[in-house]
């Protein structure tokens, strides 16, 4: 197990070195001069070739690269001109924010969506089977920034019952956990729905193994036995449950942007719209390195539960 | 119905004879039926099917895929979906399983009867080792027994249906070992309460021929040594003539013909029997083998007569017209044919 664990972080280390390379390309790839905004308009060639010199931008791109690299490690991802605060600063606030949302989403989503999905799964083909069938497409369908804007004209236009968002804990707890209602609602949805979906397909095919009529056979009562059909069960909402938080994690732009969320995703909307390259940059190697690891968690958190999959890697 | 009592009341008094009180039926069913309802009609998989089994003998049940076989099984311990309709009786040391509460049925069900399923490969958890399967039936049906003994008695489970450097497999999940050594895993598994009847079925089939002879011969002597009643239901003639005692055969939802091991297939008295007979292939023979013609009933529309009239060769005019009734055709063997007559040698 511990073996398994060491060799999975061994394999992420060439993914993250490949994202960083990708991340540092498409900055240089990227039409825009990084020296435009250091210069006045009316520099002469000559005055902007020696600060592009004394910036390292004429140094081949394997040097460029390897010294924006051991920056970025040192912590150091640059500094946002236009919002005229270092780039790592900017993150762990904006990271920090949307941590908050998205573990409350993703523990919220996860959970419903388990007990949604038991209680389907295990009641196949009853009322309670289609309605929760029917709840989870459509909280598939429905996209989660409409989801948004409707709880939005309800709760917080229509009711006022919740703010239409903005505090965070600086604010004090209370005003930040109300304004955390209503985007964790439009949040979770999708998790809910796809995590109850899988968990009652999984249920399903679990209980018509033949196993299961081994478990019955030797005299365990149901509530034993759906415990092993949970634990069969449960491998491919990992799966699931990993991309979601990481989706999560990443920010969910429109969700934030309506709820006005000082997140991930708020911060990158705004620095795609007033081209504040270095912030892009540090986003979204922020947000690759946050699927990185929650996938390499999940892989082990998967192998520790089914030793099938322990087999396949080893 | 009377001559199925009388052969009942022969089996009975053939086991009275002995003194022990242990010897009596451990196993008795008096007309199983088992209905299987659905949106689109009932389907009657088992059609009142009685027969005793002594503690330490062996009944095989042989015919084809669909015969009612599984479904008898599985009505006995109780694992049929909750919208299957059981009648009859079936009684366990003189106490009828379909009286039980759920609680007390669930409670006999690997202790007191317990099953061997036919395919190895997905009959264990896949997910679980080895270990955490036998000791949590172990600690099901002994109470109160400490970690350390289920261990121990798990590693002498695993001893007794000879698997080798038992202590080692323990930690092995199902996906890591043969299917050979899984299906004596879940044998392991079905002596674990010591049950006085164990079912099985077709424990052999999904295994490699060679693997096959050793699970039988397994078979044999565990049964001898904890001293139970096996059902054995397979398609396989070789093994119900290894195993069995008695042999019935069931087509239909019925039993078409019981009797010993030695009368039923050397001398059977059914005409469907003679054709599964012949249809088996052996080593050695220079015959080949001739398959029965047609293929078993619907049984959603089964015919007014004898289920088998439509494929038999021998069928007569009142074949048809009524279901044929049970026929003495030896002391302790029976036929569901019109034709069978006492002297049993005219076949």
């Amino acid at each position: 197990m511990l073996r398994l664990a060491a060799r999975r972080v061994g394999l992420a280390v060439p993914i993250l070195v490949g994202v960083s390379i990708i991340v540092f390309l498409l900055m240089t790839i990227l039409p825009g001069n990084a020296e435009a905004g250091l210069v006045p308009e009316d520099a002469t060639p000559a005055q902007r070739a020696a600060i592009r010199d004394s910036l390292g931008l004429n140094d081949p791109l394997p040097v460029r690269y390897v010294a924006w690299l051991v920056e970025a490690l040192r912590g150091d991802l640059g500094y946002s001109l236009q919002r005229r605060r270092e780039v790592a600063d900017l993150l762990v606030q904006a990271w920090g924010n949307t941590f908050v949302l998205a573990a409350v989403s993703a523990v919220l989503g996860i959970t419903l969506g388990l007990l949604l999905g038991y209680v389907a799964g295990t009641r196949r083909g009853t009322l309670v089977d289609r309605v929760v069938s029917i709840v989870s497409l459509a909280g598939l369908s429905v996209p989660s920034f409409f989801v948004a804007i409707i709880l939005l004209s309800i709760f917080a236009g229509g009711l006022k019952m919740f703010p239409s968002g903005g505090a965070t804990f600086d604010e004090g707890p209370i005003a930040a956990i109300r304004s955390l209602v209503l985007p964790v609602a439009s949040g979770s949805l999708i998790t809910m729905a796809i995590t109850a979906r899988v968990t009652r397909a999984g249920i399903v095919d679990v209980l018509s193994a033949d196993f299961v009529e081994t478990l019955r056979a030797k005299g365990l009562s149901e509530l034993e036995v759906r415990t092993h059909v949970l634990r069969n069960a449960i491998s491919p909402v990992l799966t699931t449950s990993g991309v979601q938080i990481g989706a999560l994690l990443g920010g969910s732009v429109l969700v934030e942007t309506i709820f006005r969320w000082p997140g991930m995703g708020q911060l990158l909307y705004t620095a795609i719209s007033s081209r504040d390259l270095v912030v892009v940059q540090g986003a979204t190697l922020v947000i690759a390195l946050t699927f990185v690891i929650i996938n390499l968690m999940v892989d082990i958190l998967q192998a520790a539960v089914d030793p099938r999959v322990r087999g396949a890697v080893a | 119905m009377s001559t199925t009592t009388g052969v009942r009341e022969r089996v009975e008094s053939m086991s009275r004879g002995d003194s022990s009180s242990e010897t009596m039926a451990s196993l008795e069913v008096r007309d199983l039926i088992t209905e299987f309802r659905g949106r689109r009609g009932h389907v009657r998989a088992v059609n009142g099917v009685s027969f005793t089994v002594p503690r330490g003998g062996v009944l095989a049940v042989i015919g084809e895929s669909g015969s009612g076989k599984s479904a008898m099984l599985r009505s006995i311990i109780g694992i049929n979906p909750p919208s299957t309709l059981i009648e009859g009786n079936i009684l366990l040391q003189g106490k009828d399983l379909l009286k039980m509460s759920q609680r007390d049925r669930r409670r006999a069900r690997g202790r007191d009867i317990s099953m061997v399923f036919q395919d190895p490969l997905t009959a264990l958890d896949p997910v679980y080792t080895v270990e955490r399967q036998l000791v949590e039936t172990i600690k099901k049906h002994h109470e109160g027994i400490s970690n350390a003994d289920a261990r121990s008695r798990a590693i002498g489970l695993l001893e007794l249906v000879q698997i080798p450097s038992p202590g080692a497999r323990l930690k092995a999940y199902p996906s890591e070992l043969s299917g050979g050594m899984r299906q004596r895993v879940v044998i392991a598994m079905a002596i674990a309460g010591r049950p006085q009847v164990i079912l099985a079925d077709e424990p052999t089939t999904a295994l490699d021929v060679t693997v096959q002879a050793r699970i039988v011969r397994l078979f044999r002597q565990i049964q001898r040594e904890v001293d139970a009643g096996l059902v054995v239901v397979t398609h396989d003639l070789g093994v119900a003539a290894e195993l069995a005692d008695e042999v019935a055969v069931m087509y239909a939802g019925r039993f078409v013909e019981h009797g010993s091991a030695t009368q039923v297939l050397t001398t059977p008295s059914h005409p469907y029997t003679e054709g599964l007979i012949e249809a088996n292939v052996r080593a050695g023979q220079d015959r080949r083998p001739r398959a029965i013609p047609g293929a078993p009933p619907s049984l959603k529309r089964l015919p007014a007569g004898c289920a088998f009239a439509p494929r038999c060769a021998y069928a007569i005019a009142d074949c048809w017209s009524a279901p044929a009734p049970i026929r003495d055709t030896a002391t302790h063997h029976w036929s569901r044919c019109l034709l069978a007559s006492n002297a049993a040698t005219s076949s």
